[in-house]
């Protein structure tokens, strides 16, 4: 509760300066949503990484070019994001070079030209230190509170939020002139080719949105913490859904509330958090890799939910198919007993079934009272009746089961003792297409090799 | 009936083409000229360059030496007259795409740059769905698809494509009979509509049943012409026995650069 309070407090001191760290932030992760969806189907994260690193010698040179504007300019913005443009063309055009050449792999290639260029950009940076003000570390780390604060000259409009918007706007674009181009070319490359869309190109494209994207966010999440940006939220759309449009909007979506949320949780839950176990004086903690966490956060939360690759569905599935497998023993047990004039008592066919199928005694009970409530048995008098729906599941199962024994006799020459649990098994796969398919292989049999009647199908 | 002379409206003509990866060579100086309205198959061992020589005939890969025309054109400039369908193996299948998306790629080409894919490609990638009895499962993700299904997504692609010639990458592999009949069924039918099919194929047994004729390779040309000509016991053992391991053996040297006197 106490706790609570705090929250609220340190939210109370919201200002402007917190909303324009918000709406730049969440403009950057929009816009990291777009060139990541299609690097992460492209398993070409990799390329994220070297691009943040090879665009240093373009911003370090745009930098210098911007100096000599007077301060606030929005032409600075411009020649910022086509440097970075310029690095990315440079580092891709090299890349490829490279790896014409045969002798270099291609992840190889990767290494080298992004750390040369790195490199040049560093070597730049530190000749130029006395001429330009461009903090090193604010590149590889960030700094919104510091990014928001410069505005353009005579507004209050900070010059980051404007780069972003940049940025976000020249992706919606590509995206939406280059769609089927972008698609079809990461799906797959050789038809692309077939009909006319070189791949070298689209890669160069990507390219240069992926290096403009990251020089975009280089004063928000940093150059280090791009990364997660442009990978994590598209990871996590991808587990979600399978339906291309919808992973990039749903990945635009994760990354705004990354942003909204990680500036929340930066100002207001950190500090109280910290404070409640004894480590007191902080108040707030860098937005950036607060944002990367609740990303991070999201596809935690997708890989436990996903429906198609979530940890619980895959469970529920696991237990799901562990009930049917159940019933079916069930059923095909009491059939057995059935043909042999036989009837036991409910506790006594419990057993019965533990001792045969291996299944545990509470799943068991579950079955039973799950086959009761679909009407394929009846409790009367101590003891379990089928049904005619549940004797026709029955037979079906000792039909499955008497047929494969039967094929395994007849056609893999297996010795007696290897069939019944190998039936055992096969026998709630069968389909009653593959029993009729079996049943017509193996010349229609009436008998198994054991000399036990095959049921008919109904 | 060699390249020079050959008739202008021949659909795939290919001059003297030699295909090396690296310095290796791994198709040596193919001479062809492929009839029109037959279906085709090229066999051959494997490793003997069958899709190396449909993907350097489109440009997909670089020749060393030589030529090949489409129609009597090179192939940039008649793109849309051809259909190539890669190997199944070649893409993610579970990419996030429908099967109504993939087919619709066969209009790609028709549109160019800039244009969004419009109700027209749509449309035409459906009806080349129901063409390959696809048309119930359009809007499924292609990973939930069968092998086979999957085949005839590639293959209503190419439909969709409407080109003249289509050149597949073992659209058999990996599919069972059912498939296979269905595939043999759509090849027919294109030839009867006088296109013509060239195949990359695995299995010597159903070439003679399904195809017209046959184009045996083993790094370089061995045969061609209508099946029972091409067919006969020399030119298989030409094809699949060992006497090639002579040109496998220089082109070894060639890429290692060793000298022939050593």
């Amino acid at each position: 509760m106490e706790l609570l309070t705090q929250i609220l407090q340190a939210l109370s001191t919201w200002c402007l300066i917190d909303t324009w760290m918000v709406v730049m932030a969440a403009l950057v992760a929009m816009a990291c949503a777009i060139p990541g969806s299609f690097l992460v189907l492209r398993r070409q994260s990799l390329l994220a990484d070297g691009v943040s690193h090879a665009a240093l010698p373009g911003v370090v040179v745009a930098f210098l070019l911007s100096g000599l504007l007077p301060a606030g300019s929005g032409w600075s913005v411009v020649i910022l994001l086509a440097g970075a443009a310029v690095s990315g063309i440079l580092a891709s055009v090299l890349i490829e070079q490279l790896q014409k050449l045969r002798t270099i792999h291609a992840d190889t290639a990767l290494g080298i030209v992004f750390t040369t260029l790195f490199a040049v950009g560093l070597l730049l940076l530190r000749t130029l230190a006395d001429r330009i003000h461009l903090d090193p570390a604010c590149i590889v780390f960030g700094n919104l509170e510091v990014a928001v604060v410069e505005t353009f000259a005579g507004t209050s409009l900070p010059i980051g939020v404007v780069v972003a918007l940049v940025t976000l706007v020249l992706n919606l674009t590509c995206l939406s002139l280059f769609y089927k181009e972008l698609l079809i070319s990461t799906f797959d490359t050789v038809f692309a080719e077939s009909i006319g869309i070189a791949a070298s190109r689209v890669q160069l494209l990507l390219a240069v949105l992926v290096a403009v994207t990251i020089v975009g966010a280089f004063q928000t999440v940093g150059s280090l913490l791009v990364l997660g940006m442009l990978v994590i939220p598209p990871a996590t759309a991808r587990l979600l859904t399978y339906h291309f449009p919808s992973m990039i909007l749903l990945s635009m979506g994760i990354g705004l509330f990354s942003a909204v949320m990680g500036h929340v949780l930066a100002i207001s839950l950190v500090g109280p958090l910290l404070a409640s176990i004894g480590v007191d004086g902080i108040e707030a903690v860098s937005t950036s890799g607060m944002m990367v966490l609740v990303a991070s956060g999201c596809l935690l939360l997708a890989l436990l939910l996903s429906p198609e690759y979530g940890a619980l569905s895959r469970l529920g599935q696991q237990m799901r198919t562990q009930m049917r497998i159940a019933e079916e023993d069930l059923l095909a047990v009491l059939y057995r007993l059935e043909e042999a004039g036989r009837q036991v008592s409910t506790k006594d066919l419990a057993s019965l079934v533990a001792e045969s199928t291996g299944q545990p005694a509470w799943r068991i009970w579950a079955a039973s009272r799950q086959l009761i409530r679909r009407g394929a048995m009846s409790y009367e008098d101590q003891h379990y009746v089928l049904t005619e729906i549940g004797r026709q599941g029955g037979r079906q199962i000792v039909r499955a089961h008497r047929l494969w024994e039967t094929f395994l006799a007849q056609r893999l020459g297996l010795r007696p003792e290897q069939w019944h649990d190998n039936a055992s098994r096969a026998e709630h796969y069968i389909s009653s297409e593959l029993r009729h398919e079996l049943s017509n292989d193996l010349m229609r049999p009436d008998q198994d090799p054991q000399g036990r009647q095959i049921p008919p199908e109904s | 009936m060699n390249a020079e002379n050959s008739p202008p409206d021949s659909p795939l003509v290919i001059h003297d083409m030699t295909v090396a990866y690296g310095r290796k060579p791994v198709l040596w100086n193919i001479d062809y000229v492929s009839p029109s309205r037959k279906l085709i198959a090229i066999v051959g061992p494997n490793g003997a360059g069958k899709s190396t020589l449909l993907k350097a005939a489109l440009g997909l890969i670089p020749r060393q030496n030589g030529e090949a025309l489409f129609f009597g054109q090179p192939y940039q400039k008649v793109r849309q007259k051809v259909a190539y369908v890669p190997q199944r193996s070649s893409v993610d299948w579970d990419f996030p795409i429908s099967a109504l998306e993939v087919a619709a790629m066969g209009c790609y080409g028709r549109m160019g740059w800039f244009r969004p894919v419009n109700r027209d490609a749509k449309n035409t990638a459906l009806a080349a769905l129901e063409q390959v009895g696809l048309g119930d499962v359009a809007r499924r993700q292609i990973g939930q698809l069968s092998g086979g299904q999957q085949q005839r997504v590639f293959l209503a692609r190419a439909l969709a494509q409407d080109a003249d010639l289509y050149l597949m990458d073992e659209p058999f592999a990996a599919v069972d009979a059912t498939t296979e009949q269905s595939i043999v069924a759509m090849l027919q039918a294109l030839r009867d509509r006088g296109k013509t099919t060239i195949v990359v194929h695995h299995d010597l047994q159903t070439v003679s049943e399904y195809f017209d004729e046959v184009l045996l390779l083993n790094l370089r040309l061995i045969a061609a012409g209508a099946v029972s000509e091409v067919l006969t016991p020399q030119n298989l053992k030409a094809t699949y026995g060992g006497q090639l391991s002579i040109l496998d053996a220089v082109g070894q040297r060639m890429s290692a650069r060793q000298s022939v006197t050593s």
